[in-house]
């Protein structure tokens, strides 16, 4: 009865939801691991850090997620925030519930032109997603291939910094400096205070043969790239993960585009020269 | 490409052949024409059919379709694919070039969409040159012409009491072979006898080089001027032969449901809006910017066609009159 995924890209294939957790604490992010129900198809489902899945629920509809979990992991992990009604249904899911799966989708992080230099992954409130699955693969697979690697992870609150569990294991992994940091001070906060392009603008990275990862509200990205660019990055080596309102995900229904590129097909991923010669329509 | 000249009895005699076929054709019913199915005897004699108000877009992109029906609360699914098989006669050339753009979308990019090639496959296209201009016509205006066979399996020329048939489909070129009075291989359409082919004095529209347009996209002021006139109704893409943009949504019927798509337009605020409320086309500023730039540059810069085709059913259908040819002559004067 299922269709492969080649054949009709339109098809969801069937996935059991194997654990929920909320990651914050205003309850508006959670996250869902997924596992395929179909024998086999875990292996056929060949995805690299920065892709996106359609998830949906029959009957209420579908929505695009970036891939939080590693290549590696056995289940794929999306973090959904609350917004919609499809995010709502989505929230309300439970362990052993089932729903539907199309991708992966989208482009990736351009790990092939990493090798030898150093990252700069900045990451700024539930913009963390993809970001997390590449810097799991990074440190799993390809620790040996990138020099410094070096992390920054904002939210507003302690209580709003996603994968928490993740973070406490990176504090004690030497091969990554990791920058976590809060809107403003909170009791028992040790980490750093203030807005992630400041904290940017302080990191003593080596920015000679860096490439910056950054995902995060447009806000946050557009004060950022100045300090950025005036560390000497280079247009063509920031990189970031756009989002838009979608629905096909495979560049046929036409909405998600700016300018002649479909941000679910030639993105989700782009660098900051090729944004520069598209509209500002994200 | 092979040309057959045949008897106007022995081409409706031909096409009988073609049982297994649903018939479609051009049909007036008060004052609309759309395609309707009809059976080869009501097809007229004189094979002049009056231009679909509606385009051929109805037929391989409908305004609803299914693309699966599903069991809530299961994983059983069951997907459509409409593998009818249909014989539409009396489109137009710029019908034709539509498809050619639809075909662009649909079929090319790296992905497929099974719905639309199935029907796509399943369908035998012929056109009919155009006899006369329409007062919104404008295809020769973008050097296109009514007497072009635009990718169609066939073309049919007027000759008295004959036809001209030029056919690109070979699988229809044999069949009609039999009832031909002569046939000849030709490369295009100039090498035949088309008969009385309409001509004008016609200025051809300044349209550029995918490229030259790229840079207007950051000139607001141009897409400011454009917008004050549009109320952003949606009625030229709803019209607009190659306007494909679709929403997918779900309907629940009880215990089951389904997937299905519809018509959707750029011109639309809920089009980009996103959960947030964040709108990257807040305004119709940035939309009349998306619509334009995707037929004249991003389409042509993708494909390497016009997603044009100068049928001219937009500037029958905007309430407010805004003529497509006038904003391809303001965006190329202007300087900013």
């Amino acid at each position: 009865m299922w269709q492969p995924l080649q054949d009709n890209p339109y098809l969801p294939i069937p996935m059991r939801v194997e654990e929920v957790k909320f990651e914050s604490e205003d309850r508006s992010l959670k996250s869902l691991w997924l596992s395929f129900l179909a024998e086999g198809k875990r292996e056929e489902f060949r995805f690299r850090p920065g892709q996106f899945i359609e998830l949906s629920i029959p009957g209420k509809g579908e929505s695009p997620f970036g891939i939080a979990s590693s290549p590696e992991e056995e289940l794929i992990q999306i973090t959904v925030n609350k917004a919609g009604s499809v995010t709502k249904a989505i929230h309300e899911l439970d362990k052993g519930d089932i729903v539907g799966l199309r991708g992966p989708l989208g482009n990736w992080y351009p790990e092939e032109e990493f090798v030898g230099a150093n990252l700069f992954i900045i990451s700024g409130g539930f913009a963390f997603t993809t970001l997390a699955s590449f810097t799991k693969h990074l440190l799993r697979e390809w620790s040996d291939r990138v020099k410094n690697i070096d992390l920054v992870s904002g939210a507003r609150t302690p209580g709003m910094l996603l994968y928490k569990d993740l973070l406490e294991e990176w504090k004690n992994n030497p091969r990554l400096n990791l920058y976590l940091t809060v809107d403003r001070e909170f009791p028992g906060w040790t980490g750093l205070v203030g807005f992630v392009p400041d904290i940017v603008a302080k990191v003593k990275v080596d920015f000679e043969n860096t490439y910056a990862l950054i995902c995060g509200p447009p806000i946050m990205i557009r004060l950022t790239i100045p300090k950025l660019l005036e560390q000497g990055i280079p247009k063509n080596k920031i990189y970031t993960s756009l989002e838009r309102r979608m629905k096909c995900g495979i560049g046929k229904c036409g909405r998600c585009n700016i300018g002649p590129k479909y941000v679910c097909k030639d993105g989700p991923i782009f660098n900051f020269a090729e944004l520069e010669n598209l509209p500002s329509e994200y | 490409m092979l040309y057959l000249k045949l008897t106007r009895k022995n081409f409706l005699a031909a096409l009988e052949s073609f049982s297994d076929y649903q018939v479609y054709a051009p049909k007036r019913t008060e004052d609309k024409v759309r395609l309707k199915e009809i059976t080869i005897l009501e097809l007229p004699e004189n094979l002049q059919f009056e231009r679909c108000t509606h385009s051929a877009k109805e037929l391989f992109l409908p305004p609803e379709e299914t693309l699966f029906y599903f069991k809530r609360f299961s994983s059983a699914q069951k997907p459509l694919l409409d593998e009818t098989k249909r014989l539409i006669i009396g489109l137009r050339p710029c019908d034709a070039r539509a498809l050619q753009v639809l075909d662009s979308n649909f079929l090319q990019g790296g992905f497929d969409d099974p719905y639309y090639r199935s029907r796509r496959e399943n369908s035998l296209v012929l056109t009919i040159a155009c006899r006369e201009f329409e007062k919104t016509c404008f295809c020769d205006a973008l050097g296109l012409g009514p007497d072009l066979l635009n990718g169609a399996d066939a073309i049919i020329y007027d000759l008295g009491d004959q036809v001209g048939v030029l056919a690109g489909n070979t699988v229809l070129a044999q069949r009609l072979q039999a009832f031909a009075l002569e046939t000849k291989e030709v490369e295009n359409e100039t090498q035949v006898d088309r008969g009385a082919v309409p001509s004008r004095e016609v200025e051809l529209l300044p349209v550029k080089s995918p490229e030259e347009y790229f840079p207007l996209i950051f000139q607001d002021k141009l897409w400011e001027e454009i917008e004050s006139a549009c109320l952003g109704c949606g009625a030229c893409s709803y019209l607009c032969p190659t306007c494909y943009c679709f929403d997918i949504t779900d309907v629940n019927l009880g215990p089951v449901g389904k997937r299905i798509r519809t018509y959707d337009s750029c011109m639309f605020n809920m089009y980009t809006l996103e959960a947030s409320g964040h709108n990257p086309r807040p305004t119709l500023k940035e939309r009349w910017r998306q619509r334009f730039m995707h037929k004249f540059s991003y389409i042509p810069y993708l494909h390497g066609l016009l997603g044009c085709t100068g049928c001219g059913r937009c500037l029958e259908a905007c309430p407010s009159r805004i003529d497509i040819r006038e904003v391809v002559k303001y965006v190329a004067t202007f300087t900013g």
